[in-house]
C-alpha cells in the first residue's frame, strides 16, 4: 500500500507541475490574443483538481477504504497531465500488499526535557539582531568605500535654493543666452550630491559633469554614473528632478500660476547656472571641461541643458559634452541642430517604450540619423546612422555617436556596457586624466553592499522585534495570544497534518485530535482562492493604473496636489485596495460557504470560525501594536539616517530602495497609509489565519504564501514580455486601440514590486507568531514598505 | 514599372526598423513618380494588380519589421525601388477632395479651423443632396512646404479639386494648373465666406475630375 499510495503522491506534485504549466501557457496565449488560452485554463483547472482529488484519495486509502472506482474515475481524468496518468497507472495497478516489520524498543521512555531559559543575549534572535547591526554598519561602511573609490572621492549633499540662485545669477552663462535661471519660489529647492575627486583643486580644476536620472527615480539611482566618473578624475553632481526624491514642488509664481515641476530641465540649469558662476567655492572645477549625461526624462533635460547653454559656438558653449541616455523624442530631435557640443545618444535595444516611436517622424533610426546630421546649425547628409560609429571631430564640437546596448529601459543604467560607453565618451571628449578602462568598473560594491544592508535592516527590525516582544514583561499578552495561536495551528497540524500530537504537550490532553482529512471542498475552495487571486491580481493592475488617470486626474496630469499626489503609485493603490478587499472577501466568504457545506451534508461538528481568532483584540494590545509599530518604523528609518550621517549611504538594491527621510514623503506617507493598509492587512489576514491553518509544516506556508502573493505579478511581466520578444511591442504599451494612455511605465513599477510582494506575506506571518494578533505585523510592514515605494518615485504634493 | 539596378539590403527585426534610402532625380526615370520600395524583383510589381498595394512599402521613411517580416532572410531583406508611369496612376474617384495650405503664418489656417470647416462643409453638402457614402468619400488634405514643394505634392497626388489658403502665385511658382482662382481678399480668415465661394459660386461637381484646380486665394 505504500507504494500505492507514493506513486498517488508523486502523480499529485506532477499534477500541480502541470496545473502551472497549462496556467503559464495560458497566460503566454492569453497575450497573444490566442483564445486557446480557455483550453488551457479549463486543462489547468482540471489538472489542478485532479491533483486535490487524488490527495483526497490517498486519505480515504490510508483510512482502508475501497476506492477502486473512484481512483479509475481519477485516473480518466488525469489524462490531462500525462505524468500524473502515468504514475496514476502504476498507483492502480500495484497490488502488492506491504509487508510490515513491528519494531518495539520496551526501553523507549519519553523524556521531556526541561526547558532551561536562556539568557537574552543567548537567543537566536538576539544574536541575529546584534550581528545585523554590525553588519548593516560593516555594508554600509564597505558601499561608502566602493562610493568614494576608497575615499579618493569625498561625498556632500546640499540643497540649491532661491537664494542660492539669485546670488549667482550674474555671471558669464546670462551674457550667453540672457535667460534668468534663478529658482522663484522660495520655498522650492533642489536635493544635489556632489562627488569631488581629491585631486580636484584650484590648482588642478577638474571635468564636471552633472548626472540626471529620469522620470521617478532619484539621484541615487544613477550614483553608479557619479561613482565611475568621480574615480576618473571628474567633479560629479547629482540632482534629484522636480518633485522627484528630496526636491520640492516647484511651487507657484508671482500670481498664483502653479509652476512646472520640470521647470529648468528639471532644475538642471539651475544647478550648471550656480555651479559656472560660483567661482568662489567651486575654485576646483574646470569650467571649459562642463559635460551632462541623463537617462530617459533625465536624457531630455540634458540635452535641454546643452541646448540652453549653447552660445553660438563650441568655444562658447558651457556644456562641452552631452550623453542623451533612453530619450528620443522629436521634442528632443528639435534641438539637435542647436547643440554646439561633442555629442552621444544610446537607446536601449529592448527599450519598453519603443512602441511609441515607430513613426516616419519619431522612429529611432529617424532621430539617429537627425543626431548625426543635424550638427552645429548644419544638415549633414548621412544616409543613415551605423549603430557604435563616430562621426564628427571632437575638437570641433561636433563628435556624435550613437550606441544601442541589448538592455532594456529601465535597467539601462545598471548595464556596465552603456556605463562603460558613457564612460568612454567623457573620458575622451572632456580629457579625463585616468587610466582606468571604461570597462574597469566597481560601482557594484556600493549597490551590492547597500543590498545587503537592506537585507541586514529587514533581518535586524524582526529579529529585534522578536526579541523584544521574548524578553519585555510589557508585552506578555502579545506571548500570551501567540501562544493560543500557535496551539490552535499545532492541533490543525495534528488534525490535517499527520503531526505528531506530542508537539502540542501537555496542551493535547482532553482535545480531540484524531486525524481527520480536508475535506475535498475545502481544498478546492482554499485552492481555488489562490488560483482566482493570482489571476485577478494580474488581470486588474493595467486597467487600475488607467482608472488613476481619471480617479486622481491632478497627480496624472503632474499638477500639484494633497489629493494622493504620488502618481505611479496611485496605481499600486488601488490594486491593492481592490485585490485586497478581494482577498478578505474570499478568505471570508468561502470559510462561510464552507460552513453553510457542513451545515447541508450532516457534519455540524466540521462547523467553525474558530480559525479567525487571530482576529480579536483587546483596545490595549491594539494600542501596544500600533506604539510598536511605530517603534520599529522610526527605528528602521532612524537607522537609514544614521548610516546616511555616518557613511553616506542608504539602504537599496537597484529599484528598491529605502532613503532618507524627506518632510514632503511622510505628508504623502500618511495619506496613504490607510488605503494601503486595507491589503496589507487582508494578506495578514489571509497567510495567518487560512494558509497557516491548512496544517503544513512552516517552511511550505512561508513559501506559498509568498509565491501567492507575488505570481500575479510575475504574470504581468511574463505577458508583457513574451509579446516584447515576439513582436517588439509590449503587452501593455497603450492602454487600448482606442486609448493611448501610456501604461508601460506602470509594468515597469511591477519589478520592484514583486520582491517586496513575496517578502510581505513571510514578515507578516513571523510578526504573527510573535504577537498571535494580524495587525501588528499588517501595520509595520505597511508603514516601512509604503515609505521605501513613495520615496522612491514622484509625488506632487506641494511642498 | 522599371526595375533597375538600384537595391538595397537592409537589417531588419523586432527592435530595429531601417530607414528607406533617398533616391535622387536622377535615379527616377523620367515620366515615372517613385512610390516606395518593395521586397520583389520591380517588374513583377503591377500598379493594375489589385493587391498592388500590398506588394510594396510606401516611401515613408522607415520601414518597419510588421511591414516585411514574412519576407525576410534572416533579418535582412533586400528592397527594390517602384517607380511607376505617370500615366498608370489612376485617380482616385473622391466625391469632392480639397487642398489647404497648411502653413499657417501664410494662410492663416490651422487644423482647428479646418476641421470645423469640415464640419460645416458636409452639413452643407448633405443638404444638397449627397449621400453618407458621397460625404464618406470627402477628402480634405493640407499642404505644407513652400509653394514650389506645396504645389509638387498637390501635383503628385493629382486627385485635388479644390485648393484653399494659397496665395496667387500656386501657379506660376507651384506649377499647378488652375481652371480657376477666386480671390477672397479679407486677410482675416472667414472660412464661412469660401464655403460660401465654394459652394454657390461655383458648383463643386462642375470642378470635379477636372485636373486643373479651383484656388481660393484668403
Amino acid at each position: 500500500m505504500r507504494r500505492k499510495i507514493t506513486y498517488l503522491k508523486t502523480g499529485i506534485i506532477l499534477g500541480y507541475i502541470s496545473a502551472f504549466l497549462y496556467l503559464f501557457l495560458t497566460a503566454l496565449l492569453f497575450s497573444v490574443s490566442n483564445y486557446f488560452y480557455w483550453l488551457t485554463l479549463v486543462l489547468g483547472g482540471i489538472s489542478l483538481y485532479n491533483s486535490l482529488y487524488t490527495s483526497t484519495l490517498v486519505g480515504k486509502i490510508k483510512d482502508g477504504e475501497d476506492v477502486k472506482k473512484k481512483q479509475l474515475i481519477n485516473l480518466i481524468i488525469s489524462v490531462v497531465s500525462p505524468f500524473t496518468l502515468l504514475f496514476n497507472l502504476l498507483s492502480f495497478f500495484h497490488s502488492k500488499e506491504d509487508k510490515t516489520i513491528e519494531v518495539s524498543n520496551p526501553q523507549y521512555m519519553e523524556e521531556k526535557k526541561e526547558k532551561v531559559k536562556k539568557p537574552f543575549y543567548k537567543k537566536a534572535n538576539f544574536i541575529i539582531a546584534a550581528t545585523s547591526l554590525v553588519g548593516i554598519f560593516a555594508a554600509s561602511w564597505v558601499a561608502q568605500i566602493g562610493e568614494t573609490s576608497c575615499y579618493s572621492v569625498s561625498t556632500k549633499d546640499f540643497r540649491l535654493t532661491k537664494d542660492m540662485t539669485e546670488e549667482f545669477n550674474a555671471g558669464t552663462i546670462n551674457a550667453l543666452n540672457g535667460e534668468n535661471w534663478v529658482i522663484e519660489d522660495k520655498n522650492n529647492s533642489y536635493a544635489v550630491t556632489e562627488y569631488r575627486p581629491k585631486t580636484a583643486s584650484s590648482t588642478n580644476p577638474l571635468p564636471t559633469i552633472f548626472v540626471m536620472p529620469g522620470f521617478t527615480r532619484t539621484k541615487a539611482t544613477m550614483s553608479q554614473y557619479a561613482i565611475e566618473l568621480s574615480r576618473r578624475g571628474a567633479v560629479v553632481f547629482t540632482i534629484d528632478p522636480g518633485s522627484q526624491g528630496g526636491t520640492t514642488a516647484a511651487g507657484y509664481d508671482e500670481n498664483g500660476e502653479m509652476i512646472s515641476s520640470t521647470v529648468g530641465a528639471n532644475g538642471l540649469n539651475y544647478l550648471v547656472q550656480y555651479v559656472y558662476n560660483n567661482t568662489e567655492k567651486y575654485t576646483y572645477v574646470d569650467r571649459e571641461r562642463f559635460g551632462a549625461v541623463g537617462h530617459s526624462a533625465g536624457g531630455g533635460n540634458v540635452c535641454n541643458t546643452a541646448e540652453v547653454f549653447a552660445g553660438s559656438t563650441y568655444d562658447e558653449s558651457i556644456i562641452k559634452s552631452v550623453y542623451i541616455s533612453g530619450y528620443i523624442k522629436v521634442s528632443a530631435a528639435n534641438r539637435f541642430k542647436k547643440l554646439r557640443c561633442n555629442a552621444a545618444m544610446s537607446y536601449a535595444y529592448y527599450d519598453e517604450g519603443a512602441f511609441r516611436y515607430q513613426g516616419s517622424t519619431s522612429a529611432f533610426e529617424v532621430i539617429a540619423k537627425r543626431f548625426i546630421n543635424e550638427v552645429n546649425g548644419q544638415t549633414l547628409t548621412n544616409d543613415k546612422c551605423i549603430i557604435d560609429q563616430e562621426y564628427g571631430s571632437m575638437d570641433e564640437g561636433t563628435y556624435r555617436v550613437v550606441h544601442r546596448e541589448k538592455v532594456n529601459h529601465c535597467f539601462e543604467m545598471y548595464d556596465p556596457l552603456s556605463i562603460g560607453n558613457t564612460l568612454n565618451f567623457f573620458r575622451r571628449t572632456l580629457n579625463l586624466d585616468t587610466s582606468i578602462d571604461d570597462f574597469s568598473q566597481t560601482w557594484f560594491l556600493k549597490e551590492g553592499f547597500n543590498g545587503v544592508a537592506l537585507v541586514f535592516a529587514f533581518l535586524f527590525i524582526f529579529s529585534l522585534m522578536a526579541l523584544l516582544v521574548d524578553i519585555i514583561p510589557f508585552f506578555k499578552s502579545f506571548r500570551e495570544n501567540a501562544a493560543k495561536a500557535r496551539e490552535y495551528e499545532d492541533e490543525q497540524k495534528v488534525i490535517y497534518g499527520g503531526k505528531n500530537p506530542s508537539i502540542l504537550g501537555d496542551r493535547a490532553e482532553g482535545k480531540d485530535l484524531q486525524p481527520r482529512r480536508k475535506t475535498y471542498f475545502g481544498k478546492v475552495s482554499f485552492w481555488s482562492i489562490v488560483v482566482l487571486t493570482a489571476i485577478v491580481a494580474c488581470l486588474d493592475f493595467i486597467p487600475l493604473a488607467r482608472l488613476t488617470m481619471d480617479w486622481f486626474p491632478d497627480a496624472a496630469s503632474n499638477t500639484y496636489t494633497y489629493f494622493f499626489p504620488a502618481r505611479m503609485m496611485n496605481a499600486v493603490m488601488l490594486w491593492a485596495v481592490f485585490n485586497g478587499t478581494l482577498g478578505l472577501v474570499l478568505v471570508f466568504g468561502i470559510k462561510g460557504i464552507e460552513n453553510l457545506y457542513f451545515k447541508l451534508s450532516g457534519k455540524p461538528e466540521e462547523i467553525s470560525m474558530h480559525r479567525f481568532t487571530g482576529m480579536k483584540i483587546n483596545w490595549k494590545d491594539l494600542l501596544k501594536s500600533i506604539g510598536f509599530a511605530i517603534f520599529l518604523f522610526l527605528l528602521f528609518y532612524g537607522l537609514v539616517e544614521l548610516v546616511n550621517l555616518m557613511f553616506h549611504q542608504d539602504f537599496r538594491f537597484m529599484l528598491i530602495s529605502a532613503a532618507p527621510l524627506e518632510g514632503r514623503y511622510i505628508v504623502t506617507w500618511l495619506i496613504y497609509l490607510i488605503p494601503f493598509f486595507i491589503f496589507y492587512i487582508s494578506n495578514s489576514v489571509r497567510v495567518n489565519l487560512s494558509i497557516a491553518n491548512e496544517g503544513w509544516d512552516e517552511w511550505k506556508v512561508y513559501l506559498l504564501s509568498g509565491i501567492a502573493n507575488s505570481i500575479g505579478l510575475v504574470f504581468i511581466l511574463v505577458v508583457n514580455y513574451y509579446v516584447y520578444f515576439r513582436t517588439g511591442t509590449v503587452y501593455y504599451g497603450y492602454y487600448a486601440e482606442n486609448d493611448t494612455s501610456e501604461m508601460w511605465l506602470y509594468v515597469n513599477m511591477v519589478f520592484a514590486l514583486i520582491p517586496m510582494m513575496f517578502l510581505l506575506p513571510i514578515l507578516n506571518r513571523f510578526c504573527f507568531k510573535k504577537t498571535g494578533n494580524v495587525y501588528f505585523g499588517a501595520m509595520v510592514t505597511c508603514m516601512i514598505f509604503i515609505m521605501m515605494s513613495l520615496s522612491a518615485s514622484v509625488s506632487y504634493i506641494p511642498l | 514599372m522599371y526595375s533597375n539596378q538600384i537595391l538595397t539590403t537592409e537589417r531588419v527585426n523586432e527592435f530595429t526598423n531601417a530607414i528607406q534610402p533617398e533616391l535622387s532625380d536622377a535615379q527616377i526615370p523620367v515620366g515615372h513618380e517613385f512610390y516606395g520600395w518593395t521586397w520583389l524583383d520591380a517588374n513583377d510589381v503591377s500598379i493594375k494588380n489589385e493587391n498592388f498595394s500590398e506588394q510594396y512599402i510606401a516611401y515613408d521613411e522607415v520601414v518597419h519589421y510588421s511591414d516585411i517580416k514574412d519576407h525576410t532572410t534572416g533579418d535582412n531583406i533586400t528592397l527594390y525601388p517602384v517607380f511607376v508611369n505617370e500615366n498608370d496612376i489612376p485617380i482616385p474617384d473622391y466625391y469632392i477632395a480639397i487642398g489647404w495650405y497648411a502653413k499657417s503664418s501664410t494662410s492663416g489656417l490651422t487644423e482647428a479651423i479646418m476641421t470645423n470647416w469640415e464640419v460645416d462643409l458636409k452639413s452643407y453638402l448633405k443638404s444638397e443632396g449627397a449621400t453618407d457614402a458621397d460625404i464618406a468619400n470627402v477628402v480634405i488634405k493640407g499642404y505644407q512646404g513652400d509653394v514650389a514643394t506645396a504645389g509638387s505634392l498637390v501635383n503628385k497626388d493629382r486627385f485635388i479639386d479644390v485648393l484653399v489658403g494659397f496665395g496667387n502665385n500656386i501657379d506660376s511658382t507651384g506649377g499647378v494648373a488652375i481652371k480657376k482662382k477666386l480671390v477672397e481678399s479679407r486677410w482675416v480668415v472667414n472660412l464661412d465666406i469660401s464655403l460660401d465661394l465654394l459652394t454657390k459660386k461655383s458648383p463643386l461637381r462642375f470642378m470635379h475630375g477636372y485636373k486643373q484646380k479651383l484656388v481660393i486665394i484668403l
